[in-house]
């Protein structure tokens, strides 16, 4: 019963978010109003996934060495006795040197930058930027890590490019 | 994925007041009129110039003439490239928060200060590079703003680096278009400088070979046109200059025009006041500012909501 009107409320809440997602957007084409339902079935479905989220936290950024993306290595009570504080530390500081390369000014990405302006930036079409190929490996290495280490403790780290680089989402399931 | 033509794009549910061309990937303000205004602008002063001053004097009367429509039709392609780029790019939106989010946030600023019960504090003190800064929150995208960030309230959008919200490129500009522009202003400047002495060029050839300027005027073909042309130029050659010149000195300086306009890092209120976005010195803030590898858009327009 209760799982039943948490269901309930939950779907009510996603569909009131998605209402006033649409409250001051004028589409540009008009889609079938079936679309809309399907779309909101599959919130609602999503919504009973929901149900089996223990807790949601959000690493935030670390702005003290400038605009680079960084974020803070201090170790979340909510994962205590979850997972070492070792795994994690290790896990986010090798993210944040990978954020750093992919930051970083070398002569490769000047070159890049400069052959860009030289086109017009026509270039930019053609090929993925170093930036591009580095968010690619970071996407990789969060599921490789997701897979061998915190999946098996039932938490899961999503892609912090998600949130636009502003946070990183760690979702705890229910252990059963 | 069958039913992937029923669900909505991102495009189609995004929050901002944006405008959405070619089925998302093109991203613009609502208000676009002064760009078509700025772009037949543009297209009619360079057509003017490729069809009188170009075809009837200058090609055949200076030496290497021809050099003079190859290096004008460079520079209008490049400058129509960069406009179209500031114009149709995403400027550096920063994704809302989603309702999980914000409720952690809210959760976070709650257990702060547990006794008394009084609306959480919604600015957040950090330091960058030695220098204070306050994060002010942001009520329509339920984030605290990164620094340098601002709402444009144009576009409703939180923008990374936000500079201004330009209505002749009907766009905002920000951390993902701020080059464009700048290049656009620098080689709009240069176009306006080529047009402008040539056609002058144009005019004192033709006076010489007419014997006067009045008869000159009054025998050329061109001579609406031409007027037109260089009105056009002397009018609009000052605010560019000035404008170029003003964002030069921001990109040596690592500024953005928002935060010259609010003096944030003026040394007039506070003598200590010191700019902790400066890399060091006027070369390395152009190459940071220019060169340095942008980030993807981080809205996915296209993807499946």
């Amino acid at each position: 019963m209760l799982n039943w009107t948490k269901c309930l409320s939950s779907c009510f809440k996603l569909g009131k978010s998605c209402e006033h997602k649409n409250a001051g957007f004028r589409p540009n084409t008009v889609r079938p109003k079936l679309g809309f339902w399907i779309c909101y079935n599959a919130q609602s479905m999503q919504a009973a996934d929901d149900l089996l989220v223990k807790k949601r936290i959000y690493i935030q950024r670390d702005y003290s060495n400038g605009m680079a993306v960084r974020f803070q290595t201090r170790f979340p009570n909510e994962l205590d006795g979850k997972i070492s504080p070792e795994a994690f530390a290790h896990t986010i500081s090798v993210l944040n040197e990978k954020y750093q390369e992919a930051e970083q000014m070398s002569c490769s990405t000047y070159c890049e930058s400069c052959m860009a302006c030289l086109t017009g930036y026509l270039l930019l079409m053609c090929i993925d930027t170093h930036y591009k190929k580095v968010l690619k490996s970071i996407s990789k290495y969060i599921d490789d890590q997701n897979n061998t280490v915190y999946w098996p403790k039932r938490i899961l780290i999503k892609d912090p490019f998600e949130s636009g680089l502003r946070s990183i989402e760690i979702v705890i399931f229910d252990d059963n | 994925k069958s039913n992937h033509f029923l669900r909505n794009r991102l495009f189609q549910v995004f929050p901002g007041r944006n405008k959405f061309l070619c089925d998302g990937r093109i991203i613009m303000a609502r208000q676009t009129g002064i760009l078509y205004f700025t772009i037949s602008l543009i297209l009619i002063t360079v057509a003017l110039f490729f069809g009188f001053e170009c075809r009837l004097t200058l090609v055949t009367h200076l030496p290497f003439g021809f050099f003079i429509p190859i290096v004008c039709g460079l520079l209008f392609l490049f400058n129509m490239g960069c406009l179209l780029r500031t114009a149709w790019s995403d400027p550096g939106i920063i994704p809302r928060a989603s309702p999980e989010e914000n409720a952690y946030l809210e959760r976070c600023l709650q257990d702060e200060n547990t006794h008394e019960y009084r609306p959480p504090p919604r600015t957040l003190d950090i330091t960058i590079n030695g220098a204070p800064i306050k994060l002010k929150y942001c009520f329509t995208c339920k984030i605290f703003r990164p620094p340098r960030a601002s709402h444009c309230s144009m576009c409703d959008n939180c923008v990374e680096n936000f500079d201004h919200h330009c209505p002749w490129v009907g766009n905002c500009v920000g951390r993902r278009n701020y080059r464009y522009f700048f290049l656009f202003v620098t080689s709009l400047t240069f176009l306006c400088l080529f047009i402008f002495g040539f056609s002058v060029t144009h005019i004192v050839l033709l006076s010489g070979l007419q014997g006067g300027f009045l008869e000159a005027l009054k025998i050329s073909p061109g001579r609406y046109p031409f007027t037109l042309l260089i009105l056009i130029c002397f009018f609009s050659i000052w605010s560019v200059v000035g404008l170029s010149g003003f964002h030069s000195y921001l990109v040596g300086r690592s500024l953005t025009t928002n935060e010259d306009i609010k003096g944030t890092w003026s040394k007039k209120r506070n003598r200590d006041n010191q700019n902790p976005f400066d890399q060091g010195g006027l070369w390395k803030n152009c190459c940071y500012v220019l060169c340095s590898p942008l980030p993807p858009s981080m809205i996915n327009r296209r993807g499946f909501v």
